[in-house]
């Protein structure tokens, strides 16, 4: 990169289910935002432009970043829409790190939006991102996508059921500790494997929750960063990929445009062995296999050998490649805003302040995300101290 | 004091749209009203596809050879949906990612027309793998639901 980015601060709300939602879209981008600027103690006319992300049309208004006043509109500060579905949040970091490393701005704030928290059946929303003539007739959901992954991996790797809902419940173990997590129930296997069936063949705990709550991230130029804050982050790494559209066109046994993805950002910043070289990870993993379709693609095992890494303890809290400490989207999605919080949550682990599920001293992360119809879209960032 | 009262207020969009298929997807569209399956093919990398593609998304170039598939498909993928969602359709069903003939890639629709006593026994009657053939409907209009379903070939 031209010019080094750091991440300064992190501003988050708390998360609740769309029911018990007392706080109104406007008032939670209020809150994450403010609490991102009041932690490096400046105001909203100092930031040089906003990022807002979100996915189109499925907040029941195609454009809403322009009815929210939370950007700084009051002062004239550039807004940048960025969509690429579940995958925006990683976008719009990507769109910041490059606004600062081209030496255009100096603080550029990036708000993940509550994407879902008007909807009243997320299902029958998320259906209309499918290829309408030729795949939204046949009723597919975010969940139906999630599984489709799921079957042809278990048949691939011959997974068990219980296999598959373990790495639910290692999840759920984790968002206990996790004051920013919505399920903090700490659901076992075995209730994880009793819980309702919805797409087979994930259960309702095998799939995230419809969470309302949001998330802002301040970036930063080198000068700037040592000018506020005393624990910047640093942006190594940041790129994306993307494929096709259409859920027909996919493989599901892995996540390929992600092991190329990985590949050449490993390229980028040198690194080797992922798994000795990495200190903390958070997965885009709404659904549970997308959490050993990543740990694979992302060159932490061989593939098929995720279960087994995850059943090794490598990837839990204390383990030599702690991967999803905040509990992942699994027990947290607030649409957009969880795929920006996959970076947060990493910057927080790296400058020390992950109350509660914070990893021993890390020195270096990796945050993805994943989206698009099916995942046309990965994302990967790698951060440092 | 923050106030403990709140409300939330309804609203909804009515959008109806129409779209231009093109040549390429109007031939394969109306291939489907006569009880057909076609493919076409990349002359530059040989591979086929169904649905057909108006272009090559990888040599680049547009496609113009067109063959007659029988049909019949491998099972990529499925999924069954038990939870009923506003609009989707009424539980239990299957949802197939299926490999017709000789494509390189696949197409999304319902597999179906195969005896099962309770809903739960469902992930016991398909496999990945299996071969479906297409199960036509008594009127067709030229759409991906002239196909009613797949059933087990």
């Amino acid at each position: 990169m031209k010019h080094r980015v750091a991440i300064i601060s992190v501003g988050n709300t708390e998360y609740t289910s769309l029911r018990r939602e007392t706080r109104s879209k406007a008032e939670l981008a209020f809150a994450a935002i403010k609490e991102a600027l009041d932690e490096v103690r400046i105001s909203i006319e100092d930031i040089d432009a906003c990022v807002f992300t979100s996915v189109d049309g499925f907040e029941g208004n195609v454009r809403p970043a322009r009815v929210l006043e939370s950007f700084g509109q009051a002062h004239n500060v550039p807004l940048i829409d960025v969509n690429t579905g579940g995958s925006a949040g990683g976008s719009g970091v990507k769109e910041a790190v490059h606004l600062i490393s081209a030496g255009i701005y100096e603080l550029v704030l990036v708000y993940g939006s509550p994407t879902f928290n008007e909807v009243v059946d997320n299902q029958q929303v998320l259906n209309t991102a499918s290829p309408p003539i030729f795949e939204k007739p046949f009723g597919l959901g975010a969940a139906h996508m999630g599984s489709l992954y799921g079957a042809r991996y278990m048949r691939e790797y011959n997974l068990t059921a219980r296999e598959l809902a373990q790495v639910a419940a290692k999840n759920h173990k984790a968002a206990v500790s996790n004051p920013f997590a919505h399920i903090r129930a700490g659901y076992t296997t075995e209730e994880v494997l009793n819980s309702p069936m919805v797409a087979w063949p994930l259960h309702l705990y095998e799939i995230c929750p419809v969470s309302s709550g949001a998330v802002a991230m301040l970036f930063a130029s080198e000068e700037k960063a040592k000018e506020l804050c005393d624990t910047p982050v640093w942006v190594e790494a940041m790129s994306s990929i993307a494929d096709t559209f259409l859920s027909g066109y996919k493989v599901y046994k892995d996540f390929e445009n992600l092991k190329i993805l990985a590949q050449r950002i490993y390229k980028e910043v040198g690194i080797k062995k992922p798994r000795e070289e990495l200190d903390v990870v958070e997965i885009f993993n709404p659904f549970a296999p997308f959490e050993l379709l990543a740990y694979e693609a992302l060159g932490f095992c061989e593939e098929g050998q995720g279960v087994n890494l995850m059943k090794e303890g490598a990837t839990e809290i204390d383990g030599d490649i702690p991967c999803n400490p905040s509990g992942g989207v699994l027990c947290t999605n607030s649409g957009i805003s969880a795929s920006v919080t996959r970076h947060a949550e990493v910057a927080l682990q790296l400058m020390g302040k992950a109350e509660g599920r914070q990893v021993k001293s890390p020195e270096r992360g990796l945050a993805h995300s994943w989206g698009g119809n099916d995942g046309q879209f990965h994302t990967v960032a790698i951060l440092s101290r | 004091m923050a106030s403990t009262e709140f409300m939330n207020k309804e609203y909804n969009m009515h959008l109806d749209f129409s779209v231009s298929l093109g040549p390429a997807y109007t031939k394969w569209m109306k291939a489907l009203g006569e009880k057909k399956i076609l493919a076409n093919k990349c002359s530059k990398c040989g591979r086929h596809f169904v649905p057909a593609k108006p272009f090559c998304e990888i040599c680049f170039e547009p496609i113009d050879e067109w063959i007659e598939t029988d049909g019949e498909g491998i099972v990529e993928s499925f999924t069954i949906g038990y939870a009923k969602f506003r609009n989707l359709p009424d539980p239990p069903y299957v949802i197939g990612v299926i490999r017709v003939g000789p494509s390189a890639v696949s197409m999304v629709h319902w597999i179906a027309g195969f005896p099962y006593d309770k809903p739960e026994d469902i992930p016991d009657k398909i496999q990945i793998g299996m071969k479906v053939k297409p199960v036509w409907a008594e009127e067709r209009k030229g759409d991906l639901l002239d196909i009613r379903y797949f059933e087990p070939a």
